[in-house]
């Protein structure tokens, strides 16, 4: 009986549950009827208006088949967003008339008409007006390279005083002064909102301006700069008097100034390198052109010797220069003194070509019966205590002297 | 003590533990999702949203719908791919942004994607759109215009697809649109903006309305 109670209850909970279940299907394919019952609106507000007009007029538009007073929505919209009024019919029609100042904007205007669930749809034309100062002006690239057939670009984008751009065709003139004060026009007319013009390069460097204008209406002017592109082979010359193979004094290198194959200086910023090779090694450094010349600031080589100097730019380079350094010490006196168990070398003092000390700090080396000892030259001397010093010899500079001590 | 007994007993002493086991993987589980909670509400707070606003996704089948005709022969440039790449993301979020402001009067993302005079057409009428709405389904576009310096593009949407709705009331009205527009996009700082654009032709469909 108990048992019979049981499964009676679970059959009423299962056929609970399946209802539930039904039901819930149920709704969840209907709701979407619900929520879409599509239908076409009600479009038969007519729209009058004229077909076509000037931005900055008042445009008159009249709704008509509207039943008593109603409100009346009316918006416009030529693309970036809609102008809206509102009024109330009489006599079954609205009447807008549009302020210049709160037009649409220029183009193909989308006019609607609201008034409850009635609507009316239609377009218009919208002219728009003269261009107005300032034009835009767009210019680039900004610097061209001569006798490269490179181009440089004006775009103008003439606008009325809405901000519309003009009536495609409206003719754009540019005025180019090139360098050198030659001026020259040119025309291009707007297509797709735009007018551009190609200005190529020729032979001379320098600053060109232009101009764009569509009547009265001026925008800013624009500058580009011919400059050199390559320059032709240039000499090279040290600036200075040639420094003593010191490993310390400085000494310029300086190229003439450079030019292209038109006689056009080459621009600042150019860059060259300049290669060096001598006893001491080969050396590279890099300069840009100031004043159209390569500068290269150089310490002298510390052996004495010649070395050969060439200057490189990207497209052409210098003769190669020969530069001779002349010895930095004039002598280089050896004393040994020769002790009961040690022996004494005293060097110096060691003096340049014109008599002066060699400058403290100089490195040396001193060989004594073959032991290497560097040491380092102060006003001109340096001394040494070695076990030996029958055979000394001696290198400062580059420069070596050598020395024979007592047999001991 | 007999085997039942003992049987019986760990019968038991299984029931307490796992009587003492569940609630206490419970307590665990719970506190482990009050804690993703908590976690999920700090990385995600308004704070953390300013800091890493990027710009909005757009949707792959929008990007499917965007189709480039063949460009003219007489460009005065060839662009290049990632810049029709860059291009394509500008029109579309330009189209975004509009539907944005439309829905919401949101102007804060306007002079991202327009200049000059678009975006003075943008804001002045972002306060009027008063129900009305508009999104973008897709857009045939052509090149007219490529600068030297590529700075400056012509662009022409031959046929923009877009679905424009009107909410009256509890009412939406709905009406699918294919347009053409003209535009001047350029290059500022890095991102491309529309300068000016200017609709060319419009047919539509019917109103559909909708509760």
């Amino acid at each position: 009986m108990i048992r019979l109670v049981d499964r009676n209850r679970r059959v009423r909970v299962a056929a609970v549950v399946v209802l539930v279940a039904l039901g819930l299907f149920a709704f969840m394919e209907a709701r979407p009827a619900l929520q879409q019952p599509d239908a076409l609106a009600f479009v038969d507000l007519a729209i009058e208006h004229p077909e076509s007009m000037n931005v900055g007029e008042r445009i008159p538009i009249t709704v008509q088949g509207l039943a008593g007073d109603q409100v009346v929505h009316l918006s416009l919209d030529a693309g970036y967003g809609p102008r809206t009024f509102t009024s109330l019919s009489s006599d079954g029609e609205a009447q807008f008339l549009v302020p210049a100042a709160e037009g649409p904007g220029a183009g193909l205007v989308l006019i609607e008409a609201v008034s409850g669930v009635r609507r009316g749809l239609s377009t218009m034309e919208v002219v728009p007006g003269d261009a107005v100062s300032p034009l835009d002006v767009f210019l680039g690239p900004r610097t061209i390279e001569v006798g490269t057939g490179d181009i440089a670009m004006i775009v103008a984008v003439p606008a009325d005083s809405f901000g519309n751009p003009v009536v495609t065709g409206t003719d754009v003139d540019y005025t180019l002064t090139r360098p050198g004060g030659e001026t020259s026009t040119d025309a291009a007319p707007t297509e797709k909102l735009l007018s551009y013009i190609e200005v190529g390069s020729r032979t001379k460097t320098g600053r060109n301006v232009v101009s764009a204008r569509v009547g009265e209406a001026q925008g800013p002017e624009r500058i580009f700069d011919e400059v050199a592109a390559f320059a032709v082979p240039f000499e090279i010359a040290v600036v200075d008097a040639i420094p003593v193979a010191n490993g310390r004094d400085l000494f310029s290198i300086s190229t003439g100034e450079l030019f292209d194959q038109f006689g056009n200086r080459l621009p600042d910023g150019t860059i060259g390198h300049l290669e060096l090779s001598g006893v001491t090694g080969r050396r590279r450094m890099s300069a840009s052109a100031i004043d159209s010349r390569l500068h290269f600031i150089i310490e002298a080589p510390s052996k004495p010797g010649q070395a050969i100097a060439q200057v490189f730019t990207s497209a052409a380079e210098s003769e190669p220069l020969s530069i001779t350094f002349p010895t930095a010490v004039a002598q280089i006196p050896i004393e040994i003194t020769e002790g009961p168990e040690v022996s004494r070398i005293d060097v110096g003092r060691v003096v340049e070509p014109d008599g002066a000390f060699i400058p403290d700090g100089t490195p040396a080396e001193i060989i004594s019966d073959g032991k290497l000892y560097d040491v380092i030259i102060e006003s001109g001397l340096v001394s040494i205590v070695v076990p030996t010093a029958n055979d000394v010899q001696v290198t400062i500079l580059g420069e070596t002297a050598s020395a024979q001590g007592p047999t001991r | 003590m007999t085997m039942p007994e003992t049987v019986e007993r760990r019968t038991k002493k299984r029931i307490l533990r796992l009587s003492l086991i569940i609630p206490l993987l419970c307590g665990a589980a719970a506190i482990l999702l009050l804690s993703s909670a908590i976690m999920a509400s700090i990385v995600s707070d308004q704070e953390t949203q300013d800091i890493f606003t990027d710009a909005a996704v757009i949707p792959p089948e929008l990007l499917d719908e965007i189709v480039w005709l063949d460009d003219p022969d007489d460009l005065p440039r060839e662009m290049e791919p990632l810049t029709r790449i860059a291009v394509t993301s500008s029109w579309i979020r330009a189209w975004e942004q509009l539907e944005i402001v439309a829905r919401t009067g949101d102007t804060s993302g306007v002079e991202v994607y327009f200049a000059n005079s678009a975006r003075e057409g943008v804001l002045e009428r972002a306060g009027q759109w008063s129900g009305r709405s508009v999104s973008q389904v897709g857009h045939d576009l052509q090149l007219s215009f490529y600068s030297e310096d590529g700075q400056v593009i012509g662009l022409s949407s031959v046929e923009s697809h877009l679905v424009r709705t009107d909410r009256v009331d509890d009412v939406e009205f709905t009406r699918e649109t294919r347009e053409s527009y003209d535009a001047v996009l350029v290059l500022d700082d890095g991102n491309w903006r529309i300068h000016h654009w200017v609709r060319r032709s419009l047919e539509g469909g019917s109103w559909t309305a909708s509760s």
